[in-house]
């Protein structure tokens, strides 16, 4: 990797959530790092660790769950064991989340700018005035017309694609070295969707922001993300530049997920569907989660699969990857 | 880009879409005055005892005292207007209602608030001690704590507070689990706000319209408790009558006829409650989220 050292590493990462039913491994030895203006794509089923990933990382875990093991470095500052007085420092300032639904990811009683400003207010002194001249830039920025008239209004009056881009101005705030974004654009209709992933990939160019997006849309990914990691039952079972990775699956699981989207010239032809559910990741047997789904899968399936690196830039997590014959 | 209507407006306009609870408000308003401006629109001060005469005790509504006043609604043993009893009873009635819904309100909502964010054992350990406590009627509290503390306005009103704050604590822990899983509440923790901020500027807003309701049928109910204990005669003193010690005066002689005593005083806490809860009715109506866009 080139430039400067990587914005976040996440190394081994292991989120239990510790229930009574037994112990959910919903993130369990997940690795990846990124880099300033870089942006990381998180894809996986509902379950699949990629949404617990992100809150691990910003220590908003609820009760059972609970970081069990590894490292999570934010620009060398190890997160995991830090007090909580700490990471309320940095949470917000050095790290920002956006949430999935526009719906209700602002308080529906308090006007922007009160909402802008305290978020402003929570990390320095700043006094009003400036604040607001501060929120009405940060307005602009994610490209809000009428500023001043919008400022004073409620989230109701606003759309949900205005809604998020307000959620995207206020992680932007305080200039965060990275931004966890879940699912952000999932309830938003495409064309708006396009704008918002245009609009954050500039800003995070521009401001050297580095960004883990999370989403199960590969085609989000495609357009957006500089690398993207592929999450299975919380493991990473695949991951590498976007390109490579779509263009040239390795992992069964991947190919699976390409092969279920739709594409043209396709129509009346049925899509390829995965067998199976994606399973619970409660008491997990040992051995490579996705062989019951899996059509590659023999004997030695039942045996953890090691991590590998087939090919330059590309780790994959499988004893029987695509190489060559059937790419 | 919606623009969207003025919110308040909107509740107004669908407030009004009942004329009985635009009745029932008229009508509360008009009893709400009467309580404020009692000591200006009354004859007399049925409080000083230097105003009223015995021996215009139990005149018929309509007839004139000793004094040349005319007594509308007549008089109570004692030789009291009916009506200035009626308007100084219905200020201390409303206001024993309102203090104690206030505070109950208030204490309930930050016990109910507390319980619901932090969850775990202290959101267990606060709703048994609602359970335990709604779980006795409150005729029963009251009645007990007045008999060890004695009478008095301040009196009445702790004694109400001791139970009905139970109410407020579950219906605010209700509202605020489901606000507290919005995505809003996790937003604000994201941005590293503090604990008391995110409870009290931001969950606790948001739980108001189940709250607003909650609170107009408790001043309703407190206003009846207080009508009950005062009847019973543990509540009010007897030298400041409320509404429901005015109607156990004229109890004794209803039979004889001498019906006005108790049926006016009764007239106006039925005007108050009832139309009280008219208007808490439609309130549950227009604020039910369901109902809302």
């Amino acid at each position: 990797m080139s430039g400067p050292g990587p914005t976040l590493i996440v190394d081994d990462l292991r989120t239990h959530f510790l229930t009574k039913a037994g112990v959910i491994k919903a993130v369990d030895g997940v690795s990846f790092s990124v880099a300033p203006g870089r942006i990381l794509g998180l894809v996986g089923e509902s379950g699949s660790g990629k949404s617990v990933t992100g809150l691990s990382i910003m220590g908003l875990l609820d009760w059972p769950g609970r970081i069990v093991g590894g490292r999570i470095i934010l620009d060398g500052e190890d997160l995991v064991g830090l007090p909580e007085e700490r990471l309320r420092q940095l949470r917000g300032f050095r790290v920002a989340m956006i949430f999935q639904d526009s719906m209700t990811t602002l308080n529906p009683v308090l006007r922007i700018d009160t909402q802008i400003i305290e978020a402003l207010q929570a990390h320095r002194a700043i006094d009003r005035k400036a604040a607001l001249r501060q929120a009405a830039e940060a307005l602009k920025q994610v490209g809000i017309p009428a500023v001043d008239e919008r400022l004073k209004a409620y989230p109701h009056q606003f759309s949900g694609g205005m809604r998020q881009r307000v959620a995207i101005a206020i992680a932007m705030l305080n200039e965060p070295k990275l931004i966890i974004a879940d699912e952000p654009t999932t309830a938003l209709d495409v064309t708006i969707q396009a704008q918002i992933l245009y609009e954050t990939q500039k800003l995070c160019r521009e401001k050297g922001t580095a960004l883990i997006w999370i989403t199960h849309d590969l085609t989000v990914v495609a357009g957006l993300a500089d690398e993207v990691c592929v999450m299975y039952a919380g493991r990473i079972v695949e991951h590498g530049g976007v390109d490579e990775v779509l263009d040239r699956p390795l992992h069964p699981y991947t190919v699976g997920l390409i092969g279920s989207v739709p594409k043209r010239g396709w129509r009346g032809r049925a899509l390829y569907q995965i067998q199976g559910m994606a399973p619970l990741p409660l008491n997990l047997p040992p051995g490579c989660a996705f062989r019951e789904r899996c059509p590659r899968a023999d004997e030695a399936c039942s045996q953890d699969p090691e991590v590998s690196t087939p090919l330059p830039g590309r780790r994959v997590r499988c004893h029987h990857p695509h190489l060559g014959e059937d790419s | 880009m919606s623009t969207g209507d003025n919110p308040f407006r909107r509740f107004v306009s669908d407030f009004a879409e009942s004329k009985l609870a635009v009745g029932s408000l008229i009508a509360f308003t008009l009893v709400l005055l009467a309580a404020l401006l009692a000591p200006w629109i009354s004859v007399q001060n049925p409080y000083d005892l230097a105003q009223i005469d015995i021996l215009d005790g139990r005149l018929r509504p309509g007839s004139t005292g000793m004094n040349g006043l005319t007594y509308w609604l007549g008089t109570d043993d004692q030789g009291r207007d009916m009506l200035s009893a009626i308007f100084y009873g219905l200020r201390i009635s409303l206001g024993v209602g309102a203090m104690s819904g206030i505070i109950a309100l208030v204490v309930g909502s930050i016990v109910g608030i507390t319980a619901a964010y932090v969850g775990g054992k202290l959101d267990t350990l606060l709703m048994r001690l609602v359970d335990l406590i709604l779980s006795f009627p409150i005729i029963l509290i009251a009645l007990i704590l007045l008999a060890v503390m004695g009478r008095g306005v301040d009196k009445v009103i702790f004694a109400l507070v001791v139970r009905q704050w139970a109410y407020f604590a579950r219906i605010v822990r209700g509202a605020a689990l489901v606000e507290r899983e919005k995505e809003y509440i996790e937003a604000a923790r994201s941005l590293a706000l503090s604990r008391p901020r995110i409870l009290f500027r931001h969950l606790m807003p948001n739980c108001i319209a189940p709250l607003i309701v909650v609170g107009t049928v408790n001043v309703a109910n407190a206003i009846q408790i207080e009508a009950t204990l005062s009847f019973l005669g543990v509540g009010l003193p007897v030298t400041e009558p409320s509404l429901g010690l005015l109607i156990s005066n004229g109890y004794e002689y209803i039979l004889s006829g001498q019906y006005w005593i108790s049926v006016f005083p009764g007239v106006a806490l039925l005007i108050a409650v009832g139309s009280l809860n008219l208007v808490a009715d439609q309130l549950r109506d227009v604020l039910n989220p369901r109902l809302q866009t």
